[in-house]
């Protein structure tokens, strides 16, 4: 079953920074439980798709569709609590890490849902962090304490999709193997599918079924099943 | 009411040696700003002489549609003059300024002279005219302020709103808070002059009308008016300038469009 399709995706300016645009077009099937690994020289627009994929980057081309229904004007908040993008980098705000879990909550396509105190903290214990840490400022975080903090906001909203970008960059071996965990919990929980981009060959090699190639000009290869 | 001591042609020439004290200390300590000293005080003498006959004519003739032109003229001038002012600008910036100039110090103005002055006739240059510079001379320095403070804060916190929009917040729920700021540091101004009123400062137009012989009293209504008038405006001209740059350089797709932003 296709979970995620994206058709004929360009970016022509990327809206952040330097960001290298997507010339496209770029054609992409994520079925349900698929594990894709997003590879390539940097600068050559991995990010930029993810962020397409998210519908964060403003398309001068293309449409996706999620569970086979387009993703209108509109529906772009809910859609992107379906299909959730992790930056590689989350801002180090002047707020308690708490309350930048909670605040997953509080936007109006939240819906019912609540933000769970116990599950955030049992989330955080199984990624290696003390309880004691959620009441510290996001500023104080170290980088691998943010990169956690930001897996457990990201599993909190209980995406359909995760984008993940470089999740583990600034993770010890231990820690990134308790994120590897939570992550392949998240996966066995019913339609799921993850879209990785990582430097590291091995965590590809473990997370990942498939791959797809940029080449330095940024065109996308085809699917490749990894072995 | 008691006559002003009019000035002559030789006490401008002696007031004009107190810029030489700027002058002296530009050299003194190599401040490198002398030219742009004497430009600025050339420049002063030329644009507030034009300016002073263009305001006897137009006193003298009273025609409603000289008003209007000047009215207009002085409009576009500061909204021009709102945006000249930045150093990162997006397409349709112009019209931004224009705007949001125009509207408050529009509305704001007429407000005091039709419904708190009630000037006979409507256009009558003699209050209107003054009443539109000051209103425009700080609106603009509001509306700057706040696009300043929007185009740079979007582009600073682009993680901290991104990270609202990743977890399904509107573009609204996500740059409200910007929003915010914009619109607090473009009123920020006219508050701090409004709290020193009296105290640290006494208001240009206030010590005009003092000067001119009007009893403290009097001036100082006109001064309360003012400064609300200008409070008004320049909130006004904030939330406009902020609500426009916003759907400027957020789709309607919930994206930011950060690369509208260009360099001016």
């Amino acid at each position: 079953m296709t979970l995620l399709l994206a058709r004929g995706l360009r970016v022509e300016a990327a809206s952040a920074e330097v960001r290298p645009p997507l010339p496209g077009p770029v054609d992409l099937r994520l079925a349900a439980g698929q594990r894709l690994a997003l590879e390539g020289p940097s600068g050559s627009g991995k990010t930029t798709l993810l962020r397409a994929l998210s519908l964060l980057e403003p398309l001068g081309h293309g449409e996706i569709e999620l569970c086979g229904e387009p993703v209108r004007e509109g529906q772009e908040p809910a859609y992107r609590r379906r299909v959730h993008y992790l930056a590689q980098q989350s801002a180090r705000l002047a707020l308690s890490a708490e309350a930048w879990l909670e605040q997953a909550f509080i936007p109006r396509s939240a819906g019912g849902c609540r933000f769970e105190r116990d599950r955030a903290l049992s989330l955080c214990e199984r990624l290696g962090l003390e309880r004691a840490l959620v009441g510290r400022s996001l500023a104080e975080l170290s980088g691998g304490e943010l990169q956690r903090v930001a897996l457990v906001r990201a599993l909190l909203v209980e995406p359909w999709v995760l984008l993940l970008d470089e999740p583990t960059s600034a993770l010890d071996d231990a820690a990134r193997e308790r994120f590897e965990h939570c992550l392949g919990d998240w996966l066995e929980q019913g339609q799921r599918a993850l879209v990785l981009v990582s430097h590291d060959p091995a965590q590809r090699q473990r997370l990942c079924d498939h791959r797809r190639v940029f080449s330095a000009d940024g065109t996308l290869g085809a699917t490749e099943v990894l072995s | 009411m008691k006559q002003v001591i009019p000035l002559s042609p030789w006490d401008l020439t002696v007031a004009a040696g107190l810029l030489l004290t700027s002058a002296a200390i530009s050299v003194a300590l190599q401040l490198g700003i002398g030219k742009r000293l004497v430009i600025a005080g050339v420049r002063t003498v030329v644009q507030l002489l034009l300016i002073g006959l263009v305001l006897q004519f137009v006193f003298a003739l009273e025609r409603w549609w000289i008003v209007v032109a000047v009215f207009l003229s002085m409009v576009i001038n500061a909204g021009i003059a709102a945006v000249q002012r930045l150093d990162v600008r997006y397409p349709g910036i112009w019209s931004t300024g224009l705007t949001a100039v125009s509207i408050s110090a529009v509305l704001t103005t007429f407000a005091v002279t039709e419904a708190v002055i009630g000037v006979e006739p409507w256009y009558a240059p003699r209050y209107l005219i003054p009443l539109l510079g000051m209103v425009l001379g700080n609106s603009l320095t509001g509306i700057s302020l706040a696009l300043d403070r929007m185009i740079g804060d979007l582009r600073t916190r682009r993680q901290e709103i991104e990270a609202w929009l990743t977890v399904g917040a509107t573009s609204w729920e996500a740059v409200r808070p910007i929003v915010a700021d914009a619109v607090r540091t473009g009123i920020i101004p006219i508050l701090n002059s409004m709290s020193v009123a009296g105290i640290v400062a006494l208001p240009g137009m206030m010590t005009g009308q003092i000067l001119a012989g009007a009893a403290p009293v009097d001036a100082v209504k006109y001064q309360i008016v003012v400064m609300f008038m200008i409070a008004g405006a320049s909130s006004l001209g904030a939330v406009l300038a902020a609500m426009l740059s916003f759907r400027r350089l957020v789709t309607r797709r919930h994206q930011l469009a950060l690369h509208r932003i260009r360099s001016a």
